[in-house]
């Protein structure tokens, strides 16, 4: 039996340059760096998760750097934006933050009763701080204070090539249209977390993905028997579906839908710390089994990477 | 949705002018190719979905599509006589998508036949009853057909007629995988195992493998090993 999504599950984007990746979302952001792998795909390629502190449902960033990706131009079909939680009193903070570390802040300003910071990533990919409620825990061992820390993800912002059909899909997957604003309406799941989307209902010239692009919104399914129901049910409707993938932390298909966003569905299980320690997360690199012979020569192929302090196995750890 | 039943061109040839779907390299410059058969009730251009876990460059991705979505309308285990002639026309189909191939210098042992489900058991057919050196043969969630898989000679047919290619025949060392879940409400697991020794014995490199808890699905291993037989013919 289908039960409709209770949020997102996590965020994809491409960039090129992985170090600075890392000093943006988990030293400045101050994310936890949760896992380090490379794309079960395309094995030269990392790809590095950014989340609370087991980077649980509805918090995870994920990055694939490309170093040799060419700009992405932003247009349509794309998701345009995502927007990260924050305490309502830290608005300040984080301008004060951001704008010290040499980040272009844009804002505040209000927008459906939310105050709403406007920031890119050094690649270029739109990001938001939204102050907010979120059921999420701060990660409290990292280098922002735990009291203005980032909440997990609060939504995306989706800009389709067809807006009537991707609502479709929303509403399909148990988003609720819960409110507009001008050319921007407000999409809702039932969970304490990550709930938000919101459609722009409006034209724009087609974008080229690239780095900056963000690549695909995930959403949350609670089991992989319901991964299999969703992906009877898309492929009766004669959507463009993937088989299900095993993802080892969690499993998942992909459904790109006619409006030209990509949606992945995954499973909340068995998570990121199903194989190792909690306090050791993203210290070291994970292959699956098949590429860990090959971990040398992959390893090799890969541009050293400096972890933020507190990550790596000079860390005492220490988190609680 | 129930698959829709077409109208069939011919009573005796009722796949007869169904689509060939394509994708990956064209024609020009394919020298490997891929025949993706799919399962009851999907399509052409849902099996081609999977290609992109296995792309590979020049590999051409030849995939029939079978009338109403159905190659055959009696279960594997069934006397194969009570799938005619549905069961002949979808060998027909497998043999056009072959002729492709052929026809643009690719040749059998350059071409890897894929099928899930009744995809798997056409598949498996098709090499069993044309038997020779192929580049490989991926049957996920299927098995040979007919009642008594143990007595299946290549080159047999399933109707008793043991006489048109001759029991002498041999798969030349072909690479054979069989995958399916243990639980597959669908396919029992022992037509999946007797398959691959029917294919070993007539001189395949055969395998088959059984998967807990997949149900009637493909999974990342069995997508490893189809790009592993592609992989092969580099």
């Amino acid at each position: 039996m289908l039960t409709d999504t209770v949020g997102i599950h996590h965020v994809t984007g491409i960039v090129r340059d992985a170090q600075a990746n890392v000093d943006f979302y988990a030293t400045t952001l101050g994310l936890r760096l949760v896992k380090q792998t490379v794309n079960f795909n395309e094995k030269f390629t990392r790809h590095l998760f950014y989340g609370d502190e087991t980077g649980s449902p509805g918090t995870a960033l994920t990055f694939f750097p490309y170093p040799a990706e060419e700009p992405g131009r932003p247009g349509t079909p794309q998701i345009r934006t995502v927007s990260l939680v924050i305490p309502p009193d830290a608005v300040d903070y984080w301008a004060d933050r951001l704008t010290d570390r040499g980040v272009e802040v844009d804002g505040p300003f209000e927008r459906f009763d939310e105050t709403v910071l406007r920031i890119s990533d050094p690649d270029g990919t739109d990001l938001e701080l939204v102050t907010g409620e979120s059921s999420v825990e701060p990660w409290d061992d990292g280098p922002v204070p735990a009291e203005r820390a980032i909440r997990g993800i609060h939504g995306v912002t989706l800009h389709s090539t067809n807006p009537f059909v991707t609502a479709s899909v929303l509403d399909t997957l148990g988003f609720d249209l819960v409110a507009q604003e001008g050319d921007r309406v407000r999409y809702r799941a039932p969970g304490d977390r990550a709930t938000v989307v919101d459609l722009l209902d409006r034209d724009g010239e087609f974008g080229r993905e690239g780095a900056g692009s963000i690549h695909h919104v995930a959403v949350r399914v609670e089991d992989e028997a319901q991964l299999y129901e969703w992906h009877d049910l898309f492929r009766e409707r004669g959507y463009d579906v993937s088989r299900v993938k095993d993802r080892h932390v969690f499993q998942s298909l992909y459904v790109r839908e006619p409006g030209g966003i990509l949606f992945e569905l995954a499973t909340d299980g068995p998570g990121l710390t199903f194989d190792v320690d909690p306090e050791t997360l993203g210290e070291s690199l994970y292959l699956p089994p098949w590429l860990e012979e090959d971990r040398e020569m992959i390893q090799n192929q890969l541009r050293p990477l400096d972890l933020p302090a507190g990550v790596g196995p000079s860390s005492d750890g220490g988190s609680n | 949705m129930a698959p829709r039943p077409t109208t069939p061109r011919s009573a005796t040839d009722p796949h007869e002018g169904q689509e060939i779907a394509t994708a990956g390299a064209p024609p020009q410059v394919a020298d490997a190719a891929v025949i993706m058969l799919h399962g009851r009730g999907s399509k052409a251009r849902h099996v081609l979905t999977l290609v992109d876990e296995f792309l590979h460059r020049g590999v051409m991705y030849l995939a029939p599509q079978a009338a109403g979505s159905s190659w055959y309308p009696a279960p594997a285990a069934s006397p194969i006589e009570r799938n005619e002639p549905w069961l002949t026309s979808a060998l027909g189909r497998v043999s056009a998508a072959l002729d492709i191939a052929t026809d643009t210098g690719v040749p059998p042992e350059r071409v890897v036949f894929f099928g899930f489900s009744q995809g798997a058991c056409l598949a498996a057919e098709f090499a069993l009853r044309n038997p020779r050196r192929y580049g490989g043969l991926v049957a996920l969630s299927g098995s040979l057909l007919g009642p008594d898989l143990g007595s299946r000679p290549a080159g047999d047919d399933g109707n008793g007629d043991h006489d048109n290619h001759g029991s002498d025949a041999d798969l030349g060392g072909t690479p054979v995988f069989f995958g399916s879940g243990r639980d597959d409400p669908r396919v029992e697991t022992d037509r999946v195992e007797a398959s691959a020794r029917v294919f070993a014995e007539l001189g395949a490199d055969a395998t088959s493998r059984l998967y807990e808890g997949l149900g009637h699905a493909i999974n990342d291993d069995e997508i490893r090993v189809i790009d592993s037989f592609i992989e092969r013919l580099d």
